[in-house]
């Protein structure tokens, strides 16, 4: 990396358009919840990708 | 990677955003010694990938593109985790390490765009410096909070290539939205590589 790489760096927080993640509280239960994956959030039977695969 | 020049970027990427962070939770606190442990780790992350790689006898054996160096950032970040949560209980102290990994890697591959457009058609520069890192659209939340879940579940980011490859495919998104927004402008991938590593 160059030496004068970063020198100019934007001063700024250079991530656009991003909430930050909450700064409610939450238990340890409702934080699994929270990251948890649910079954029903990849709706795997309307994915019909495997049709468009060569034989 | 020297150690000084490291703490060049972590400077302008870490720190900065940290800052940020920090503000907004503010019983966070940095763990001991965490520049000296993100430093080693760095450079075992850096190491791994590069002996992946098969590159030209031209280049460096000590270069790795500007992808694997944000991988390489982010999976020291998430194996040291530089920042204690401490007593906060929220999502966003408990994924603070996580969401300091995506968005650190995304400020390294930033740099560079900005450093390639500099070299290689400076009178466009100015677009791509006040165009901040863009994430791709997201419903339900941020589309950071849902990469902070995906290294919440997976803290390896599923491989350090894997994770290369999506911010390569970060950048991607945030050459078009730069373009989107600038339309009389035709980036493309090539002139923006041209960026030294």
């Amino acid at each position: 990396m160059k030496s004068q790489s970063t020198e100019s760096f934007d001063p700024e927080f250079p991530i656009a358009g991003e909430v930050f993640l909450s700064t409610e509280p939450m238990t340890d239960d409702e934080f699994l919840q929270f990251v948890r994956i649910k079954n029903d959030e990849i709706p795997i039977e309307n994915v019909d990708f495997l049709s468009d695969l060569p034989a | 990677m020297e150690r000084q020049k490291f703490d060049e970027v972590i400077q302008v990427t870490v720190l900065h955003i940290a800052k940020g962070l920090m503000a907004r939770h503010p019983s966070m606190s940095w763990r001991l010694d965490w520049e000296d442990k993100l430093f080693q780790e760095y450079e075992k992350q850096r190491l791994a990938i590069r002996n992946k790689m098969q590159l030209p006898p031209d280049l460096s054996e000590h270069r790795i593109d500007r992808h694997k160096i944000a991988s390489a950032m982010a999976l020291a970040i998430l194996n040291v985790r530089p920042i204690d949560p401490k007593s906060d209980t929220s999502a966003g102290a408990r994924l603070a390490n996580e969401f300091l990994a995506i968005t650190s890697g995304g400020a390294i591959v930033w740099r560079f765009v900005v450093e390639g457009i500099k070299k290689n058609r400076p009178k466009d520069a100015p677009k791509y410096v006040s165009t901040r890192f863009s994430f791709p659209p997201s419903s339900d939340c941020p589309y950071s909070t849902h990469a902070c879940k995906m290294l919440h579940h997976h803290p390896d980011g599923g491989g350090d290539l894997v994770l290369a490859n999506m911010f390569f495919l970060l950048e991607a998104c945030h050459l078009r939205t730069v373009e989107s927004k600038h339309p009389q402008i035709d980036p493309t991938l090539d002139e923006i590589k041209q960026a030294s590593v």
